[in-house]
């Protein structure tokens, strides 16, 4: 049975097509997964269904839902079905919530609101809408703010909000983007029970094809403001070549040099990180604050290892502590002789580059070189980068631009070792694996060892010779890539490892 | 939109310069016109008096200039110090993290609490009265304006990956502060620079209508105003006149002071939000 059903969806702004003739259907129980790179128009679909458009976007087409048909122009119509038929959920909980209002107020205010119930009837209503949606019944959601609340618990109270007025479709942008990946498995199977057991429609928009390709009935590819392709899971290359194509990307099999034993670059011994809570200054004993715990680690030349963990796992404390941009509160580095320039790449390739500067200044910093030195250039052709670009701004160029040109700075002073802070992480997904691709490149090439901090335990496989888990502050596991994936010991390995490999269900 | 920007700034400059000079050049050309002259008091607009004059028989229109003069040199003087020393001040405060910073700004706190008025009576006690020490009072009260604005602005960026880059670059904090920091903050302070103009013109019609500010025989909005409250029902134009030319400078420099701070953020020069898709 069709929930809801679209026709003719274009969008313009100014003079920019941004959405052209999109039609789509989505049927009562069912996932649509829709994915698409960076600009091809899947938040806009998602914006333009929930009426979040901005005001100067001109929109036609025909909606159909609960069995009315209305034109998506006709504002005031829209609003009203729109109202209690489509409940949104965003990428980032925190930015939606107010920082002053209890979680569950935030829930019962939703239901006060438009279905004008009472409070007190409100409030219980709110509380069964979080213990629906699998928040846990020992907070007190009506005590607990935003802030003292986890990121996935705010997911997880956002989705008791839209679910509280019962709609009969349910908009997910980015839902687990900002999550980590066990949170991130919490949630999608969260969706999935709304699914199957409420028969709520999903729209799941998503840069990431593997996380939509776990739970969704079926994917639509968008492409420059229109869905080229369409296809049941699981996917095949005849029916669905290019999400085929796009799905083994994220899959493609290790590299792995032979080991020869090579030089040692860095040893670690004992190194630890403590802060104080000032939180408690004044009032109690003040508590120390564990982020690093008796970390020793050793690395040899052009040896590329991963750290993993999720976050609050303390593996940015210690990049940023290998980079000596932050001093160890006990421990001590040992680098071999001669050694120790360290570069680093950042997780956010627009926040790495100075707005103000081209890119061929920012390329040249480490040197002192002016734009226009052959050294730049080089440089920037080392990291896969078109010279041309070396005379624009960073908001003149792509994502993936900008982090070949955050990882030109990073080698033009050839380091000994380069500390890759979730590199890809903040990247659309052909992307990421073409960087993966360069970093392996630029190893063979130039023998630079690589640490690669990521919470992406596929991306750290592909990569890297070694893998260190790290959980709480402290290493839990250890050992050479492919040992750890045939036989993890750790719990929180097995974790990470099971929620990466979770969607083998679909096969290309 | 960098260069248009830079055009418009460099523009409005300018015109304010030359203002300023051709001011600096009428002054001793119209000295005649504001001496006391008790037989041509009071005269109605006319057209060799195109505003008047006033009960001692100065040219109401030769006092606006006059004015003009004296109030622009004791702002741009204050701003000069203000910005001259609440800007490093202010990245100063932003790039350190303890003791230097807190002291920067508990400083800028104790400046503030203090009463304005009480510091240019003590200022004009120990250096009399002017142009300089009307300057220096209001000065002082620009700095931590200046300080908190920079460190506001600047704390932020010392976050950022880029300047982590920097430090991994070998840069010590003064060249970050020199190359990052300060071409990035530089738009702040500019549209602060021109907001304290127009508050520094307001406080120096404020000292000299309690007579702290320039002395006579140099004219000064504050005065006028002050001269002309006994004369409110006979000769209202005496008032309304410097009070209006008060006004629009006033205004006049916030405005563009807005502006300026409109193209400092970027949220606010977009005017519309764009596809994050």
């Amino acid at each position: 049975m069709t929930a809801l059903d679209l026709k003719g969806l274009s969008v313009t702004l100014g003079s920019r097509s941004v959405l052209d003739d999109l039609s789509l259907t989505i049927n009562k129980g069912e996932i649509v997964g829709l994915v698409g790179a960076s600009g091809s128009g899947k938040s806009m679909t998602a914006r333009a269904l929930c009426g979040l458009l901005p005001h100067h976007a001109k929109i036609s087409g025909t909606l159909t839902l609960n069995s009315k048909t209305i034109a998506l122009d006709d504002a005031e119509s829209f609003a009203d079905i729109r109202g209690r038929g489509i409940g949104l959920i965003f990428q980032d909980p925190a930015g939606i919530f107010n920082p002053l209002m209890s979680i569950g107020d935030h829930v019962a205010e939703a239901l006060v609101r438009r279905s004008r119930l009472a409070r007190p009837h409100a409030r219980e209503k709110a509380r069964n809408a979080l213990d629906r949606a699998g928040f846990p019944k020992d907070i007190p959601a009506f005590d607990r703010y935003p802030h003292e609340v986890s990121g996935g618990q705010r997911q997880r109270a956002m989705i008791a909000a839209a679910l509280a007025l019962s709609p009969k479709i349910l908009i997910a942008d980015e839902p687990t983007t900002a999550l980590d990946v066990t949170t991130e498995n919490g949630i999608l199977a969260l969706l999935k029970q709304c699914a199957d057991e409420d028969g709520l429609g999903i729209l799941l928009v998503s840069h990431d094809l593997p996380v939509l390709a776990r739970i969704a009935d079926r994917l639509l590819l968008m492409k420059e403001g229109r869905i080229v392709e369409s296809s049941m899971l699981p996917l095949s290359n005849d029916t669905a070549p290019e999400l085929a194509r796009l799905y083994a990307l994220s899959h493609k099999a290790p590299i792995h040099t032979a080991h020869d034993r090579r030089a040692p670059l860095l040893q670690t011994k004992s190194i630890g990180k403590t802060y104080r809570d000032k939180s408690k200054f004044l009032f109690g004993s003040s508590d120390t604050i564990h982020a690093l715990k008796n970390i020793s680690l050793f690395l040899s030349e052009s040896e590329i290892v991963a750290v993993v963990g999720e976050s609050g796992s303390g593996k940015s404390t210690l990049a940023r502590i290998l980079a000596d941009l932050d001093r160890a509160s006990q421990g001590e580095m040992i680098w071999a002789e001669g050694k120790g320039r360290v570069q680093m790449v950042f997780q956010d390739p627009a926040g790495s580059l100075n707005p103000r500067w081209t890119i061929g200044q920012s390329i040249g910093e480490p040197l002192s070189l002016p734009a226009d030195h052959p050294r730049v250039a080089e440089a920037a052709r080392d990291a896969g980068l078109d010279p041309a670009l070396l005379t624009r701004y960073p908001h003149q160029i792509s994502g993936g631009q900008a982090q070949r040109a955050a990882i030109a700075r990073a080698i033009i002073r050839r380091p000994d070792l380069l500390i890759l802070d979730e590199p890809v992480s903040a990247l659309d997904f052909e992307i990421r694996d073409q960087i993966l691709s360069l970093l392996e490149r630029l190893r063979a090439m130039h023998g630079i060892a690589m640490i690669f901090i990521t919470h992406d335990i596929r991306a750290a496989r592909r990569l890297s010779d070694r893998m260190i888990i790290l959980d709480k502050g402290e290493i839990v596991e250890s050992g050479m890539t492919a040992e750890i994936f045939s036989a993890p010991h750790h719990a929180v390995t097995k974790a990470l490892i099971a929620a990466s490999s979770s969607e083998e269900r679909v096969r290309s | 939109m960098n260069r248009a920007l830079r055009k418009k700034i460099m523009g409005g400059a300018l015109v304010l310069i030359f203002l300023y000079g051709a001011l600096a050049i009428a002054m001793p050309l119209m000295e005649s016109a504001y001496q006391i002259r008790i037989d041509l008091r009071l005269m109605p607009i006319s057209s060799t008096h195109w505003l008047g004059t006033d009960q001692f028989g100065r040219d109401t229109f030769a006092m606006v200039i006059g004015g003009c003069f004296a109030s622009l040199s004791v702002a741009a003087m204050a701003v000069v110090i203000g910005a001259g020393i609440g800007v490093p001040l202010g990245l100063i405060a932003s790039a350190s993290d303890h003791v230097l910073s807190r002291s920067i700004l508990s400083l800028n706190d104790f400046i503030f609490a203090f009463p304005a008025l009480v510091t240019a009576i003590l200022i004009h006690n120990i250096f009399g009265s002017g142009i300089i020490t009307a300057g220096l009072a209001i000065g002082i009260f620009n700095i931590p304006v200046f300080a908190r604005t920079l460190y506001g602005a600047a704390r932020p960026l010392w976050t950022k990956d880029f300047i982590k880059a920097a430090r991994l670059a070998g840069k010590n904090t003064i060249s970050i502060a020199a190359t990052h920091i300060l071409p990035l903050v530089s738009s702040v302070a500019l549209a602060q620079i021109s907001m304290q103009m127009g508050l520094g013109i307001l406080a120096e019609a404020g000292l000299s209508y309690v007579g702290l500010g320039v002395v006579p025989p140099m004219p000064s909005w504050g005065r006028m105003l002050n001269e002309a409250q006994t004369l409110i029902v006979i000769a209202p134009r005496l008032a309304i006149i410097p009070g209006l030319a008060i006004a629009a400078s006033v205004f006049l420099f916030t405005w563009i002071g807005d502006k300026l701070s409109d193209y400092a953020d970027p949220k606010r020069r977009e005017g519309h939000d764009h596809d994050r898709a």
